[in-house]
């Protein structure tokens, strides 16, 4: 715990809920300081962005980012909690640094997830597909 | 065409198409250029057209998005033409079965002549597969 | 000022996958290129969604035929962080051996492929031909010559016979001597010189930009390894070095690559007293899964209920 009580004493009033495991931070934050956020990791820390998950649960569906300091070890990961399933959107962190741009398009089509703010957003594996699939990695329920 | 074929097994020109596979089974196909099972020594080839080849290998799983592209790269290929399929995916799609992205059936798409299973199948199964091959064209 | 399109692809003699690129060239010089990937997509997130942890394993290595070990040690490692399992000490030379092998396998496909696309066959030739004994190492280790099957969560799945290990010696030492030879045929050639300095260019803060992680950063000047940031299995109990070049070029990454391929001999050499010796405290290779019927292997029982569906190992 003693390396991030530099993050935590800075940003901790942006922070809802956080879990600690073995040199990963969990922490979860609102849709609109998530860029703020990621700016401070990514310009002031020299994290770099190792990739991005995303899952469909009974909350609705979560953004996880996993922000890697090379130097130490330590993973920042913040996750993003969505709970409109029909239309879900959140900021996009694409216009801070260029790597982040593939891994949200695939996240976007693979989820419906619309990234504001995105320069390209196009689909990255199924685009020209001849059969037109849409999202399969969501839940399909037959009562929604 | 008997006549044909015995001169076609004289020298046989191969080209690779790869229809989604995981590269391993590319990787042993170029394996088979190298000096420990140097295949060039049968005369067999790998060219880079369509139009020259006179055998095609087929490695992976078909993809439903790549599926039209094998299609036609089989419809534009001179007759006499046989088909390889190399490894376990294009026999039964063993691990990629529940898939929502591959075809049901392969041989919709392009029929097969000779199969060589394996994970990947080692250099000696496919000169194996060859020699087989060169003596059906034989008669 | 004219600018030509080429088009390449899906299928091109160059390409060994699908892809579809567009090319504007100007003379022999690339300009500009546009890309279009998803003809290799199978799917494989949905596919484990109904799969178990061993059966993920064996799904996860056929994402990619060259890097067959990187993909499981992920996916093992993740799961065994869930729960805090402990891995046996012979299981964690056994894992770094086979990754080894394994970096020294794929950094020989990668030089023998780098002179085949600029012309240079021969280089291709003498690369793969000292890839061989490599992949002949690890049939007898562990039945074939991609796509192992070794690794299982909490630890491996086969033990390594040390009889039919000593012959491991003899072939490093081979490749050893061969690469210091072709070590000096890349630094004299005129030819790798004309056709690979000043090609490709990543500057470092394009590198940090882009997140480039591996030999990519490695080589234009970012000092970062996972192997001694974070180390795991027994990466932090034997002793490498980091490379790092400075111009982020094709030549520095083909250099970066033949000195990595040198340190990667030194840990196989490293891991080999511990598979040599064969003792009884360190015999055990994979955790027990809790609530066996079998008792330990000095009669005491494993911990943990009958709700665990993980292998759990003891400390």
């Amino acid at each position: 715990m003693d390396n991030y009580n530099g993050f935590l004493s800075l940003m901790g009033n942006k922070i809802i809920a956080k879990t600690l495991k073995h040199k990963r931070l969990y922490f979860e934050v609102d849709n609109k300081d998530i860029i703020e956020v990621s700016d401070y990791l990514f310009n002031k820390l020299g994290c770099r962005l190792s990739t991005a998950t995303a899952q469909e649960s009974y909350r609705g569906i979560e953004v996880l980012y996993h922000f890697s300091h090379d130097k130490t070890g330590d993973y920042y990961c913040p996750r993003v909690v969505i709970s409109d399933k029909k239309n879900p959107k959140m900021n996009s962190i694409t216009p801070l640094f260029i790597g982040a741009e593939w891994i949200e398009r695939e996240m976007a089509e693979m989820y419906g997830v619309y990234f504001e703010g995105h320069p390209n957003p196009e689909p990255l594996l199924t685009g020209n597909h001849p059969r037109n699939l849409t999202q399969p990695l969501r839940h399909r329920r037959n009562n929604e | 065409m008997s006549w044909y074929n015995k001169r076609l097994a004289k020298s046989i020109w191969v080209f690779h198409v790869s229809a989604s596979p995981c590269n391993n089974c590319d990787i042993e196909i170029l394996d088979l250029l190298t000096p420990k099972y140097d295949i060039e020594r049968f005369g067999i080839k790998l060219v880079g057209s369509i139009r020259h080849a006179d055998v095609l290998l087929v490695s992976g799983v078909i993809n439903q998005k790549v599926a039209p592209k094998v299609k036609q790269i089989y419809d534009q290929a001179p007759r006499p033409i046989f088909v390889v399929g190399i490894g376990t995916c294009p026999a039964s799609a063993c691990s990629f079965k529940r898939s929502y992205n591959i075809v049901e059936k392969r041989e919709d798409i392009i029929p097969f002549d000779l199969i060589i299973p394996g994970c990947p199948p080692k250099p000696e199964a496919m000169i194996e597969g060859v020699a087989k091959l060169i003596g059906v064209l034989n008669g | 000022m004219n600018k030509n399109v080429i088009p390449i692809g899906p299928y091109h003699p160059l390409l060994e996958e699908a892809e579809y690129f567009t090319l504007q060239v100007d003379g022999e010089t690339v300009v500009d290129i546009d890309l279009e990937i998803g003809w290799m997509h199978r799917g494989h997130e949905f596919i484990s969604e109904s799969k178990t942890f061993t059966q993920s394993i064996y799904l996860v290595e056929r994402i990619c035929g060259i890097c067959s070990t990187s993909h499981p040690l992920a996916c093992a490692h993740a799961v065994e962080d869930i729960d805090n399992i402990e891995i046996p000490l012979r299981a964690k030379y056994i894992r770094t051996l086979v990754g080894e092998l394994e970096r020294i396998h794929s950094h020989l496909l990668w030089l023998g492929l780098a002179g085949h696309f600029i012309g240079y066959d021969t280089l291709w030739m003498w690369a793969w031909k000292y890839r061989e004994p490599v992949l002949q190492m690890f049939e007898i280790i562990s039945g074939n010559r991609n796509h192992y099957g070794m690794l299982r969560v909490g630890g491996v799945a086969k033990d390594v016979d040390p009889n039919k290990i000593k012959g491991l010696l003899d072939i490093l030492d081979d490749i050893q001597k061969k690469l210091e030879m072709i070590a000096k045929a890349a630094k004299d050639d005129p030819v790798l010189k004309s056709r690979l300095v000043g090609v490709g260019k990543l500057s470092k803060q394009e590198a940090i930009n882009y997140c480039a992680v591996g030999p990519t950063s490695r080589a234009s000047g970012i000092p970062a390894d996972v192997r001694k940031d974070e180390p795991t299995d027994a990466y932090g109990l034997v002793d490498f070095d980091v490379i790092v070049t400075q111009n982020g070029d094709v030549y520095d990454k083909l250099v970066l690559r033949i000195l990595e391929t040198f340190e990667s001999i030194k840990i196989c050499n490293n891991c080999k007293f511990l598979i040599l010796s064969k003792s009884r405290t360190s015999s055990r290779i994979r955790g027990r899964r809790a609530g066996s019927p079998r008792p330990g292997p000095r009669g005491t029982q494993g911990p943990g209920g009958p709700g665990r569906g993980a292998a759990m190992s003891r400390p």
